[in-house]
């Protein structure tokens, strides 16, 4: 679990810490769960994890009705929406 | 990474239609202004090879849980039933509901929190003939004398210099040239709209301006939805 992963990071090294984690987690067959609230930590996530396409999900928490909800989006939607600066957080 | 690159979009808008295009997008801003329907967004798919891309995109981005209405407006090229049954095939790949047919509203449960949304398409330019938002311009200027000058014109500039546009290029070689001869030749297809060179009150333009009343009315009916 690494919380508020992009805290601290240049946005311009985003990509590269995403390739390296994606990279790792195969490596080692370990599941990463990472937090954000940064746009630019979800494009960077997307083009570091190119190539494990199905290595990537988005869970956004959304409160509605008084209760927080998790929606799961797959790598394609985050690709798509990102790809036409649609909003995901 | 794209460095710069700015915030995305903030809508809670209830509306958006979706257009290929920035010809298409600044048209349709000048003709929803036309009709008053300003709660509204208008985004461009960046042609039909996009398309599909970017009604994922949009289904599951958080922007679509404000969205209660779709636009979605194609050319028809070649093959406005093609066209029709390619967009028609995309919402069922999707699960989003669907229209009956082009230049109609369907409605039903989708998305990721399972809230009624309607979705229109509009097939350019009149869901039924061949071509796009250029054809439906140039049949709202179908009087204007200027259009023989403008067709002389370019037969002239095929037969001197051997210049051929494609010949599904060929409207739009001919509005732009029709543009180029107005008093003031520097405005664009949507600002020529704005500007009332392209009169948005004649007739051609009813079915695209049925199609977004039809939105908008969709877009104000009372929120019925349930999770």
């Amino acid at each position: 679990m690494i919380d508020e992963i992009d805290a601290g990071l240049h946005f311009s090294v985003l990509p590269e810490v995403w390739r390296i984690i994606v990279a790792a987690s195969v490596e080692y067959s370990v599941q990463i769960f990472a937090t954000t609230h940064s746009y630019e930590c979800i494009d960077a996530a997307v083009k570091g994890s190119a190539g494990n396409d199905d290595k990537l999900a988005l869970f956004r928490l959304t409160r509605r009705d008084g209760d927080i909800r998790a929606t799961r989006v797959e790598h394609e939607g985050i690709r798509s929406a990102v790809d036409f600066a649609l909003e995901l957080r | 990474m794209t460095v710069g690159r700015p915030a995305p979009p903030q809508s809670a808008s209830q509306l958006i239609v979706a257009c290929e295009g920035i010809d298409d997008q600044e048209f349709l801003r000048r003709m929803l202004d036309h009709l008053r329907i300003s709660e509204r967004r208008i985004d461009q798919y960046r042609g039909k090879a996009q398309l599909p891309t970017y009604l994922r995109g949009l289904r599951d981005s958080t922007d679509f849980e404000t969205i209660r209405v779709v636009g979605v407006i194609r050319d028809g090229d070649d093959s406005p039933g093609g066209a029709w049954q390619s967009v028609r095939d995309l919402l069922q790949r999707l699960d989003l509901p669907c229209p009956t047919g082009p230049g109609t509203i369907g409605t039903g449960r989708c998305g990721v929190d399972g809230i009624t949304r309607s979705i229109g398409v509009f097939i350019m330019p009149d869901n039924n003939s061949p071509g796009a938002l250029e054809d439906l311009c140039l049949r709202a200027v179908a009087d204007s004398a200027s259009l023989t000058c403008v067709d002389e014109f370019l037969a002239c500039v095929a037969a001197r210099t051997n210049v051929t546009c494609r010949q599904q290029d060929v409207p739009k070689a001919r509005l732009n040239a029709w543009l180029a001869s107005r008093a003031d030749p520097t405005l664009r297809l949507g600002q020529a709209v704005a500007a009332r060179q392209l009169p948005p009150d004649s007739p051609a333009f009813d079915p695209i301006k049925d199609f977004l009343r039809a939105l908008a009315v969709a877009a104000s009916e009372p929120d019925t939805h349930t999770a």
